[in-house]
């Protein structure tokens, strides 16, 4: 055995200290959503300064209820997927899981807007940014996100670029479900429709950041 | 001794190492090496590079074993570290390889004969032996800061969770060892 590696085995095992063990994804996953979905919603309803009546209306609607499932399903599949990534030697076909959930969101987003498009016409339909709608895509998404990023940072990120965008497809739809809650326009179609394509668009960004993080730390 | 038996012994070492046994964890160590050396050996081909990043991934494995979960079998997490880690040095191989240039001679630096002529005992760093012999020297404390903190460019931080040692500790030891290695090495004339 080379004599600097015996010595590194030998300074490595000594006073070795005990360590806590990782909880399973599963159970991070749960703690995620106690603490990042209460906020989440608590912070929406402040923001958007609504009672839980407009929540109540909501969930009585059947298209809403619907497209909430799809929202929550893909948080739920994209957050473990995540912290799947963040644990070494896990199976990575579970990156997979968010696919369907989101697939469905996407479609429904998409149906809501043909519909308004039919119904307002080509005139006042318009996929202009609602700049007032963003302090409350950010209230809805802070919660998840951070809360996420402290889970992540306790593993190890072995596929950095996959768990980054996993990591914030999960926050964003997390975040979204404050806001399909609470936001007193009818988020359906273009709000929801701007926070896909920000969520898209964080997903491209943070992917290239991750990349040039792990090239940086790869340098360091 | 089977795959099976042999993942299921390191998954117990493992396990016990988590809960703070360094015997078990000396003995996966060591016992894991020829599967690192063989993962590293598969795309790094220098030896010499190869440990660097054998030791690399003992680092990581021991920062993060927190991570390895005992219900799980232990060979692909320690094999995605590996993988992850020998994937990390290629890329500093290769970056540090487009900005480097080796050379057969230095350039000369200064006119005066003296500076130009490469006497192992006149210059320092001319033979890496002579770093390692004046290595030796050093005291236990002394020598595991200077590996962790300049052999392996880990942070103090880092250096202190590896190490046991405190960051205070660590840098009287780094002081230390530096002003022995100074002596160690200086040109005999001024000693």
């Amino acid at each position: 055995m080379n004599n600097s590696t015996e010595n590194l085995i030998a300074a490595l095992s000594q006073d070795l200290p005990p360590v806590k063990r990782l909880a399973s994804p599963g159970r991070r996953l749960v703690g995620w959503m106690a603490v990042a979905l209460p906020v989440s919603l608590v912070m929406g309803a402040l923001v958007e300064r609504q009672s839980m009546a407009l929540a109540f209306e909501r969930l009585s609607d059947a298209r809403s209820v619907l497209e909430l499932a799809a929202i929550l399903l893909t948080a739920l599949t994209a957050g473990y997927a995540a912290l799947c990534g963040a644990q070494p030697g896990r199976a990575k076909h579970v990156w997979m899981l968010p696919i369907l959930p989101f697939g469905a969101w996407l479609a429904l987003i998409g149906e809501s807007c043909f519909r308004l498009f039919e119904q307002i016409g080509p005139e006042q339909f318009s996929f202009a940014p609602h700049w007032t709608c963003y302090p409350s895509v950010v209230a809805t998404g802070a919660a998840p996100a951070l809360v996420m990023v402290i889970l992540i940072r306790r593993g190890m990120l072995t596929s950095p670029t996959e768990t980054v965008a996993l990591s914030v497809l999960a926050a964003s739809a997390l975040g979204a479900v404050g806001l399909r809650l609470f936001h007193a326009p009818d988020a359906t179609a273009l709000v929801l429709l701007w926070q896909l394509l920000a969520t898209v668009t964080f997903l491209a960004l943070s992917s290239l950041i991750s990349v040039y993080l792990n090239n940086r730390s790869a340098t360091a | 001794m089977t795959d099976e038996t042999r993942d299921a012994q390191w998954s117990k070492w493992m396990a016990l190492a988590q809960d703070g046994d360094g015997a078990a964890y000396q003995s996966l160590l060591a016992a894991v090496l020829p599967l690192l050396r063989a993962i590293v050996g598969k795309r790094i081909n220098d030896p010499d590079k190869g440990e660097d990043v054998v030791q690399d991934i003992l680092l990581s494995l021991h920062r993060n074993r927190h991570t390895y979960d005992p219900k799980l079998p232990f060979r692909p997490w320690i094999s995605t570290i590996a993988e992850r880690r020998t994937m990390d040095a290629l890329r500093k191989i290769y970056r540090q390889g487009a900005h480097e240039v080796l050379v057969d001679e230095y350039p000369e630096t200064f006119l005066s004969d003296e500076t130009n002529t490469l006497l192992e005992d006149d210059l320092v760093f001319a033979s890496g032996d002579a770093l390692r012999r004046a290595m030796e020297t050093l005291p236990a404390g002394q020598r595991t800061a200077v590996e962790l903190l300049k052999l392996r460019e880990m942070s103090l931080k880092q250096a202190s969770e590896v190490s046991g040692m405190s960051v205070a500790a660590l840098k009287v030891a780094m002081h230390r060892a530096l002003k022995h290695l100074r002596g160690e090495m200086a040109p005999k004339a001024e000693r």
